[in-house]
């Protein structure tokens, strides 16, 4: 035969029982699907905004936006204040850009099989690619937002510092725990196709029990059980290396390492099991 | 090469999409849930190189062991071995995402069966040039016509030098131009020494293309051997012979032989039994296959009259407005009406010549002023 050169899947050919493979098999099969998972990801970028007229910008647009108008209410009707003198709407947004990227990673992620079915009920290639291409595609959404952050930050009077330091295990973190859960949503809709509503009803409630647009601190006794939701931590700890952290607010952090650990290992284990017969039930 | 061992596929009938409400009356045992096994027991090697038509009237599991051969599904119990690169399965609606324009979807396919970016740059044009479709190729896939999504796809699945090719219910899909390029490009893979499956209702195509089919009944393999053998057992099946107690073998001293017929016009079969036939209510049974082995015709006649204690001699005419096109005429003699079958006859080859066919039938028309 001709010379593949090199193969995408690493796996040429076909070798199935209903045993599953082992973790290292998917892992391996992952890799070799970068470049697929590349052009996904970006073709689902330009989907997304190349046919709005602003493009690029409603990327940055939107959760600007949210955070200009939460800041705008809180700053009014509530006694929310931040400490120090990061000013709100500063403080508003950071929270928006990480909450932007999980809410409309998992929104996506977690229908990402199903709605690929035109591809994967004719060809094989690991279905955990197509959640974390929407985690992927967010990503460069995400790298828009933090720009902007950090651009703005010095003209509210906020100088970032040492504190970018904590920008790339804030990012990663954020990657993992979005990733993770991606990987969770999108194997439990193929068989339960009401997910995506639990997760519209959820994603209200996470939003109000995550400190986006208030400090940790600022919650009294709360404070405990919202440290738990692992969203929490995620966003402390962007919020730490960007405009500052909320005061105690590493416990959530423990928290969030935790679930984060726990919700990869279950999405792995889910995708291990069922990858090869997800096409039975789209 | 192909091996599978012992394998299975079973697949959960659902009346919906399942859902929250739905699992947990599945859980509670108040849903219906029926298991129904798809494929069961199969066992089967193709050597590299290797060419095979599978056969098998609608639901018998025919795509679904593709689908396993495609690596989509795992086998429920067995196990299915392929080596080598094998490429999607083509069919109506290919492995295409329809919100993506055909250049995206080429380049994706391409990529997901192991070309590398360069590879797939230097094969673009040559795909797309087969193909035909170049004017639509920024256009989302999902509006393309079923021809056209058939056409890239065979482009893309022939382009990346598979060692496996699956091909489903796509030959002799397209126009008759599209079609020629198929079998020629068919022929160029097959004689690459690509192994292929076919799956298609054309039993011409198989005839040409496979020297070695499986006929598939109800999830098993009913027969696998000689592509003649398979397809003339594939004919009884169409007809209702499908009891293998029915089955008897051509026997000598009988033949019908068929005359080329115009556009519609007629066919004459001329029958001719010598061995003894049992009771005198006897009659013929004739089926038509269509290109595509679609039954356009299907009728039984009485020869009772022609019955003699030696056996049968008539001529049938039969009035078919079929038209231009080939066909296969396939049938049997019977005791009585929707009786057992004593004696088939040799599937015949029909060619109707006239001008290109625009429909199934000629009709007669008649205008009264």
């Amino acid at each position: 035969m001709a010379d593949h050169g090199v193969a995408a899947v690493s796996h040429v050919g076909v070798d199935l029982t209903s045993t599953p493979p082992p973790l290292s098999r998917l892992l391996s099969d992952l890799w070799a699907s970068r470049r697929l998972a590349y052009m996904l990801a970006r073709r689902d970028f330009f989907v997304r905004y190349r046919r709005a007229r602003l493009g690029l910008a409603w990327a940055v647009v939107v959760p600007l936006s949210q955070a200009l108008v939460l800041a705008l209410v809180i700053g009014r009707i509530t006694k929310i204040r931040t400490t120090g003198d990061v000013p709100l709407t500063l403080f508003v947004f950071a929270g928006m850009v990480a909450w932007t990227f999980f809410s409309t990673a998992f929104g996506t992620g977690a229908t990402a099989i199903a709605d690929g079915a035109g591809l994967t009920t004719k060809i094989y290639f690991p279905r955990a690619v197509l959640p974390l291409v929407t985690v992927g595609a967010g990503a460069i959404t995400l790298a828009l937002n933090v720009v902007v952050l950090l651009v703005m930050c010095p003209f509210f009077g906020v100088w970032p510092g040492w504190r970018l330091l904590l920008l790339a295990p804030a990012l990663l973190l954020l990657f993992a725990f979005t990733a993770g859960l991606s990987l969770v949503l999108s194997a439990v809709h193929v068989h339960v196709r009401d997910v995506r509503y639990l997760l519209e009803a959820a994603s209200r409630a996470l939003f109000y029990a995550t400190p986006v647009f208030y400090p940790l601190h600022q919650v009294g006794s709360l404070q405990d059980v919202l440290s738990v939701n692992p969203c929490t931590g995620v966003t402390e700890l962007f919020r730490a290396a960007t405009v500052g952290a909320d005061e105690g607010w590493l416990p959530s952090l423990w928290w969030s390492l935790g679930w984060t650990a726990v919700i990869l290992a279950v999405g792995l284990e889910l995708h291990r099991r069922l990858d090869r017969t997800f096409s039975d039930l789209l | 090469m192909i091996r599978l061992e012992g394998v299975g596929k079973r697949y959960v009938q659902r009346s919906d999409v399942p859902s929250l409400l739905g699992r947990t009356r599945e859980a509670l045992g108040t849903a219906t849930k029926k298991d129904f096994w798809a494929l069961r027991g199969v066992d089967l090697t193709v050597e590299p190189g290797e060419r095979v038509g599978v056969v098998g009237s609608n639901g018998s599991g025919k795509t679904t062991l593709l689908t396993l051969l495609a690596g989509v599904t795992a086998p429920t119990e067995g196990r299915v071995l392929v080596q080598g690169r094998v490429s999607p399965l083509i069919a109506v609606g290919v492995g295409f995402d329809a919100e993506l324009t055909g250049r995206e979807n080429v380049r994706i396919n391409a990529t997901v069966l192991g070309l590398s970016g360069s590879q797939v740059d230097a094969r673009f044009d040559a795909i797309v040039d087969f193909s035909g479709v170049e004017d639509f190729l920024d256009v989302p896939v999902k509006f393309y016509s079923s021809g056209m999504l058939v056409r890239l796809g065979f482009s893309v699945a022939t382009a990346v030098d598979p060692d496996v090719l699956l091909v489903d219910e796509v030959l002799g899909v397209g126009d008759v131009a599209f079609q020629a390029k198929c079998d020629q490009r068919m022929a160029e893979v097959a004689a690459q020494g690509t192994t292929v499956v076919v799956v298609s209702h054309n039993l011409a195509a198989i005839r040409d293309l496979c020297p070695r089919s499986l006929l598939v009944s109800r999830g098993a393999v009913l027969l696998d051997g000689p592509t003649p053998a398979v397809l003339d057992r594939y004919l009884d099946v169409l007809s209702g012979f499908d009891d293998a107690e029915d089955t008897m073998p051509v026997g000598p001293g009988w033949s019908v032989t068929a005359a080329t017929a115009p556009s519609g016009g007629t066919v004459d079969l001329d029958v001719a039994a010598t061995v003894p036939v049992e009771g005198d209510a006897m009659t013929l049974w004739v089926g038509v296959l269509d290109g595509n082995g679609a039954q356009v015709y299907s009728e039984t006649i009485d020869v009772g009259s022609a019955t003699g204690p030696s056996g049968v001699r008539c001529r049938v005419r039969l009035d078919l407005p079929l038209s231009a096109g080939r066909y296969v005429v396939h049938g049997a003699l019977r005791a009585g009406r929707g009786g057992a079958r004593l004696l088939r006859f040799v599937p015949l080859d029909l060619t109707v010549t006239g001008p290109p066919a625009r429909a199934l039938a000629v009709l007669p028309s008649q205008v009264n002023s």
